[in-house]
């Protein structure tokens, strides 16, 4: 988002679709984290687009293939959270991509011929509950602070205290555990981005192997 | 109501029924029969101006159109009014003349046609909402002789001259049956005077359907708004007029025509105002609604056109506006086609369709791809879906 120099409102930022091979994450967030990966494997002929929300995904793929800039699109890759049932998800984006009449994957990482070609992952698996941030949070498991992250969730259970739901848990992980690092005020994408996550770890295999292929 | 409208039908095909729908169409009607109403659902334009190819479609109650400079919104306007008037060749000169072209006595009709050559017939097809097609076919034809020896009864009058190129409107009905006229224009001398006339040939008939367009300008034309403020009064419905302009000025009470010093014009009682308000003083803004608003009861069962409807209106009337036109344009089943350059004007009319009952509106954004334009469509979806990324959608 930009400001405006005179009134200091808020100019909404419009976003162009300017590659040919374009991968659909989850929000903003997650787009910083993917622009990351990217850079580390150094492909710079695929776009992220952090745009994928759960309900909005039909009605954002049918705006964008309405735009002037789709015609050049030959793949595109969705990422979707698993969050508590990854075939729902599955099925969640695949409906998606019937509504908006692209073509419908039958299986994760499994490419549907287009144009345009489309392939989706589940994160972190098809057979996994989750997000993206169980992944970071397992890519840093040696870290040092991670142990002391583990004992202020122990700590709040022992004292009473409320504490997040378990199904917050891992992103109430990721907010304590970035705070360890040197900048503690960065969320999950510009940390990927300052190098806070290893994205060279095994962790992120599937991941890497699934952008490279869109 | 089904059944009423195609007793309806019958009856016009035998010419028994009246071309515009006053007394016939209700003040309520059903989401179902609003559709069967409205006038266009498909619409396809050949070789007219700017555009060589153009369809768009599905059309709605209520289309904004959106696009860059020079794209083809305005001329796409222009190519329903002409289709709308049907065999009425005189609407050519009008649609010329809101461009400020005046009329070339040489080649008064080139600037119609794509790229000038006029060589390539303007093809006008609609697919009304009852799936019929009907189209407008414009050609030129050489005159017989270019010079006309005349000899005019009337007093003073010392040339007739005629251009050596006539236009051709062929309309094909929604039934079949086509129906062409004939313009020829001539210029008229009279002492130093020039005078530009067309003369048709058959006449113009009627047409069936109220087609009104109202350009970018913001000076309306204060008597058509008079009469057809007197219409709105007529059938008692202009609270709809009243609610709107209170959106621009919230101390409005009243609306009634006046003519205190010869001239008759709309007059608004203000609160705390000693003597009634011309219209023309309640603002640019004021005026502009207003003429939106009479135009949509006026074209009862029609279409209005407005060019860069947003002009003259402050952005946090926008959505009453987009109200007030959506709740006319249901009660008189008047179809809307109007442009935009504004984000915060397409904004508004997708927030203001969202909360009535029915979506009856459509974004149609024209672009320039490889040369020729082309138009998307945006339903509900997928504006919705363009706005949250946000994509751009006025091209």
């Amino acid at each position: 988002m930009a400001t405006c120099p005179e009134c200091n409102a808020v100019i909404e930022e419009k976003l162009v679709v300017r590659k040919e091979r374009l991968l659909i994450a989850e929000g903003k967030d997650d787009e910083q984290f993917f622009n990351a990966m990217l850079r580390q494997l150094g492909l710079d002929e695929i776009q992220v687009l952090g745009i994928g929300g759960k309900t909005r995904l039909e009605g954002q793929l049918k705006a964008l293939k309405l735009d002037p800039a789709w015609r050049q699109v030959s793949s595109i890759g969705i990422v979707r959270d698993a969050d508590d049932d990854p075939d729902a998800a599955f099925r969640s984006v695949c409906s998606a991509l019937k509504g908006a009449k692209l073509p419908v994957p039958s299986k994760a990482l499994a490419p549907m011929v287009g144009p345009p070609t489309v392939q989706v992952m589940i994160i972190p698996s098809l057979r996994k509950e989750g997000a993206l941030e169980d992944l970071c949070l397992e890519s840093s498991a040696d870290d040092p602070a991670m142990p002391c992250v583990e004992q202020y969730f122990e700590c709040l259970a022992e004292r009473g205290a409320p504490g997040p739901k378990e199904r917050s848990l891992s992103k109430a992980k990721t907010r304590v555990f970035l705070t360890s690092k040197e900048d503690p005020t960065l969320p999950l994408g510009i940390a990927a981005q300052k190098g806070y996550w290893p994205l060279d770890s095994s962790v992120f295999d599937e991941v890497r192997r699934f952008i490279a292929s869109i | 109501m089904a059944r009423k409208l195609i007793a309806y039908e019958k009856r016009q095909k035998k010419g028994e029924a009246p071309a515009v729908r006053e007394k016939s169409a209700s003040y309520k009607n059903d989401a179902d029969t609003v559709q069967k109403l409205l006038r266009y659902k498909r619409f396809e334009v050949q070789n007219f101006r700017c555009i060589k190819k153009l369809a768009i479609s599905p059309l709605e109650q209520v289309n904004l159109i959106a696009g860059m400079n020079n794209v083809g919104k305005t001329t796409l306007l222009e190519a329903l009014f002409l289709h709308i008037g049907e065999t009425n060749p005189e609407l050519a000169l009008r649609v010329n003349n809101w461009r400020g072209l005046g009329p070339e006595i040489e080649s008064p009709w080139r600037q119609l046609f794509w790229q000038f050559n006029d060589k390539s017939p303007i093809k006008l097809t609609a697919t009304t909402m009852l799936g019929k097609e009907c189209s407008l076919t414009i050609t030129t034809k050489l005159a017989e002789s270019k010079v006309v020896e005349e000899i005019l009864p009337k007093k003073g009058t010392e040339f007739v001259k005629s251009s050596g190129v006539n236009i051709v409107f062929d309309y094909v009905n929604e039934d079949g049956k086509s129906r062409k006229v004939m313009g020829t224009p001539f210029l008229i001398g009279q002492g130093n005077i020039v005078r530009f006339e067309l003369r048709m040939s058959p006449p113009s008939l009627p047409t069936r359907v109220t087609g009104i367009f109202l350009n970018s300008g913001l000076k309306s034309v204060l008597d058509e708004d008079v009469n057809r403020f007197s219409q709105l009064r007529i059938k008692q419905r202009d609270k709809l007029l009243l609610d709107a302009m209170q959106l621009i000025e919230p101390r409005l009470e009243r609306l009634e025509i006046l003519s205190p010093q010869g001239t008759t014009l709309i007059y608004g009682y203000l609160k705390d105002y000693q003597e009634p308000v011309p219209m023309p003083l309640l603002g640019d803004g004021a005026r502009r609604l207003a003429s939106l608003i009479l135009a949509i009861c006026t074209a009862q069962g029609g279409v209005v056109l407005v060019d860069e409807i947003e002009n003259g209106i402050h952005h946090s009337i926008l959505k009453g506006m987009w109200n007030a036109v959506a709740e006319s344009a249901s009660l008189f089943n008047t179809q809307i086609f109007a442009t935009t350059h504004s984000q915060e004007c397409l904004v508004a009319a997708h927030e203001a369709f969202l909360e009535r009952d029915q979506y009856r509106f459509r974004l149609h954004r024209l672009d320039r791809l490889n040369g020729e334009i082309a138009a998307a469509t945006y339903d509900q979806e997928s504006l919705e879906g363009a706005l949250s990324i946000p994509l751009e959608v006025r091209g």
